[in-house]
């Protein structure tokens, strides 16, 4: 039997599919013949099957390195829906004991997850290397890069993790990466090493992208409530505050008697459990969220991604939409536009890095005070730089250095909204793929008469809201069998 | 909860014949205890309000103030506050209207946060159980959690996680009918999303906060039903005990006391400060019913005591007044503390 055929097997066995996606084989071939991969794939492609199927395939042991414990969370919990229970996340979720404890058993476990900071500690990395993984996943690796707006001071340091676990073969993962991106993931992470690199563009033809520019609050929401009320759902609305997601979820459910839910970090972990699994099982019209909406939440039918307010990158911008009509049916996303949203995003990015100022005042301050201090998130990062060996004058320029670079993406991502050019081809050149314009469903530049009715999403019928309230018998019936 | 139904809501506090410190009902509400607030928290006899409302208990001050604009309190300059008698109409109004607690008692001596994760996590694992399906997404990450659930499970089984259900309707039976379904409507298990408690208070027609507090309500005086009822299920529930009104250290010392140590015994044997058994003694003092003050303070001293304070209230007086006479803070507190149960109200 030849390798292509196993790996077919393999993947039907395990996640019911009869062929992979683009990129995916590829990348899983140059694993087992041994080569260090870089696999750029766009969302929705399915970059964690790469690794679950090589460990299955190969019967090894695999250690990823991912840097949001959300995304661990669901990750570990898709496994588990798989049936597979020999999966666990180390972070700072655990506390002391239970950590000694999963370490002291990490050999009944398939698939570890682990935050970048818990590398730093000597007793973890001992224990991990005698768990013998025969594969390190890198997974979102563009925080590793200074040029990205996402960078991660704690990524800095996994060339010489890589090192010290006894360099194993490493696959390092994202969704977007520009050329400058690629050349520092390669540089830190594989220190100049043979690699291979599989590259899939950006683009996602089958997302029809659009652009509308609102003068003011009212008007997007007057906007909003229209589109909603005119599309066929389920759909997913971002929003950079939790308040305003929680606002525009009241609203709209109350305007449009749709089936409306916000989901955020300020909300309880099993209602958001709740929301979560109400939208997974089609029960919701419309999701409002702040990114914290799991990005390894896989729905396949999102039909539509809006943001109502800009995001802060191009980066995240793509991320998001991409959660968009994963089963390759036609979507759309659409970008609210008000130029006002862009002080809110500078404000977000001034606010979300340490200034020369707090830097001084952190390392004058006494053991108390510091204490205090780190209430706030910036003086947490203050803390993590150190723990990263820089000094007090490297990490002012550092720091001065990330806010230029986030206000250029920010920067970029404006001359999205105002560009009058193509958007896909836009994103495309961001990111250096070369990208053609589409000659249907493009994006409203090119494609002006393109309608909802044309690309098949016109709203079909409502679903009613308001059935009687069960009462407590009748949700015991339901629950228990 | 919505901003103004929190601020009548903050207004239960509060008194309309003597003015009440906002950070004693802070501590008291998000059990941040200490010393000084247990001894107030029982001249207020607000001491069962105990980690019941830590969310207002957060922003109290700041919801406060805003019952203060709406003239409903009144401030004073040591950020105590006044019930007025508008206010006071509110509060009676919004008691009438609005779902209360109906055992806060128990929010001292459980952890809701505890229990609240774990009747959850039972509920999902048992009716997924129920339906034959062992391929699902925890509704929990707590690792800790999860590892106490697995080792029970694999001590009692499906018969013991068939009593979560067993339980649940001896228990709702004898509760209001929408109550419980609002109750058990935040559950998820087996093809069972749960809802969130807008969406719940949307089903009801109730105010998201009367939904709060009736999921809160129940779920406590469930959690102590099972314990109550001694089952398998109550093994697994046993384990989420708060500390109660006074810690566990406290508690060593007061056994010892009662067995006629005194507070230098203590001290030495426990190898502890004698600042910190005094602390023990006087929060001891304050919960338990029975105290033996003799033991700690000398008649005379309690004589020069009550001749100090001769026709004042109790809770008015001021210590500074015993300088010079060799009594100390703590033997004072101790005969207010005893004055104050013997006559059952402070004020």
């Amino acid at each position: 039997m030849n390798l292509h055929t196993k790996l077919l097997e393999e993947l039907h066995k395990h996640f019911g599919y009869d062929s992979f996606k683009q990129g995916q084989e590829e990348i899983i071939m140059n694993l087992i013949n041994g080569k260090n991969v870089l696999g750029i794939l766009p969302t929705g492609v399915g970059k964690s099957l790469c690794y679950q199927l090589y460990g299955y395939a190969t019967k090894s042991r695999i250690l990823i390195v991912s840097p949001l414990i959300s995304l661990m969370q669901d990750q570990v919990a898709n496994l588990r829906l798989l049936g597979e229970k020999r999966a666990i996340a180390i972070n700072s979720e655990l506390n002391p004991a239970d950590r000694n404890t999963v370490l002291a058993t990490l050999d009944a476990y398939r698939f570890v997850f682990v935050s970048p900071e818990m590398l730093n500690s000597e007793t973890v990395l001992r224990r991990l290397n005698r768990f013998h993984p025969s594969l390190l996943v890198v997974d979102e690796a563009h925080c590793i890069s200074t040029w990205g707006p996402d960078f991660r001071p704690d990524y800095l340091f996994l060339g010489t993790v890589v090192k010290k676990l006894g360099t194993p073969l490493v696959l390092a993962l994202t969704a977007t990466a520009t050329k400058e991106v690629e050349a520092d993931i390669c540089r830190i992470l594989f220190s100049g090493r043979k690699i291979d690199k599989v590259r899939c563009s950006v683009d996602r033809p089958n997302i029809f992208l659009d652009i509308e520019e609102v003068e003011s609050d009212a008007q997007k929401d007057e906007l909003l409530i229209g589109l909603v009320e005119k599309m066929r759902g389920p759909g997913l609305i971002y929003f950079s505050s939790k308040k305003k997601a929680d606002e525009t979820s009241r609203m709209l459910g109350r305007k449009t008697g749709l089936r409306v839910a916000a989901y955020h970090a300020g909300m309880l972990f099993d209602e958001r459990y709740s929301v979560l699994q109400q939208f997974l099982h089609g029960d919701l019209d419309v999701v409002c969220a702040t990114s914290a909406f799991g990005m390894g939440i896989n729905k396949p039918d999102i039909r539509y991604v809006i943001h109502y307010h800009i995001p802060l990158d191009l980066e995240n911008y793509v991320q998001e939409f991409g959660r968009c009509s994963r089963d390759g049916k036609q979507g759309i996303a659409i970008l609210l536009y008000q130029r006002k949203d862009l002080k809110l995003q500078e404000y977000l990015i001034e606010n979300s890095l340490p200034t020369a100022c707090e830097i001084d005042s952190y390392f004058k301050s006494n053991a108390r005070n510091k204490a205090l201090l780190r209430q706030e998130e910036r003086y947490l990062l203050i803390e993590k730089y150190l723990r990263n060996g820089l000094s007090q004058e490297e990490m002012k320029n550092f720091a001065a250095n990330r806010l230029v670079e986030r206000k250029k993406s920010l920067a970029k991502m404006r001359n999205y909204a105002e560009t009058k050019g193509c958007l896909r081809k836009f994103i495309g050149e961001y990111f250096g793929d070369e990208v053609l314009p589409k000659r249907d469903f493009c994006c409203n530049h090119c494609n002006r008469e393109d309608s909802f009715e044309k690309m098949g999403l016109l709203f079909e019928k409502k679903v009613s809201k308001h059935s009687k309230a069960p009462g407590y018998e009748e949700i015991l019936r339901k629950l228990f069998a | 909860m919505s901003n103004s139904l929190a601020v009548q809501r903050v207004l239960i506090y509060y008194d309309d014949e003597s003015a009440r410190r906002s950070t004693v009902i802070r501590q008291l509400l998000t059990n941040r205890l200490t010393t000084s607030s247990r001894f107030w928290g029982m001249c207020y006899e607000l001491l069962d309000v105990v980690n019941t409302d830590y969310e207002l208990g957060m922003n109290l001050e700041r919801i406060s103030d805003l019952a203060v604009d709406k003239g409903w309190l009144e401030k004073d300059s040591d950020s105590a506050y006044l019930l007025t008698p508008f206010g006071k109409k509110v509060r009676d109004d919004y008691l009438i209207l609005h779902k209360k607690l109906k055992k806060p008692e128990l929010f001292a001596k459980y952890s809701y946060r505890k229990f609240s994760a774990l009747v959850t996590l039972c509920v999902q694992v048992a009716s997924e159980l129920s339906f034959g399906n062992r391929s699902y997404v925890p509704i929990t990450t707590d690792y800790h959690l999860l590892q106490m659930f697995k080792a029970w499970y694999l001590a009692y089984g499906k018969a013991g996680a068939a009593e979560v259900r067993i339980d649940l309707e001896k228990f709702l039976k004898e509760e209001d009918e929408t109550d419980a379904a609002v109750f058990m409507s935040r559950f998820a298990g087996h093809e069972t999303s749960g809802r969130t408690k807008e969406q719940i208070a949307d089903d009801y027609n109730l105010e998201v906060s009367d939904v709060v507090i009736t999921e809160r309500d129940l779920m406590i005086r469930f959690g102590e039903f099972v314990i109550n009822e001694g089952g398998s299920l109550a093994e697994l529930f046993k384990h989420e005990l708060n500390e109660g009104l006074v810690s566990s250290s406290a508690l060593k010392t007061y056994e010892m006391v009662c067995q006629g140590k005194s507070a230098d015994e203590v001290a030495r044997f426990r190898r502890l400060k004698s600042s910190t058994v005094i602390e023990h003694l006087l929060d001891c003092a304050i919960v338990f019913d029975e105290f033996p003050f003799e033991r700690f303070v000398s008649s005379e001293k309690r004589s020069r005591i009550e001749e100090v304070y001769v026709g004042q209230k109790t809770v008015c007086w001021d210590f500074h007044k015993l300088e010079g006479t060799g009594i100390s803070f703590y033997e004072y507190r101790l005969v207010q503390i005893e004055r104050i149960k013997e006559n059952e109200s402070a004020y």
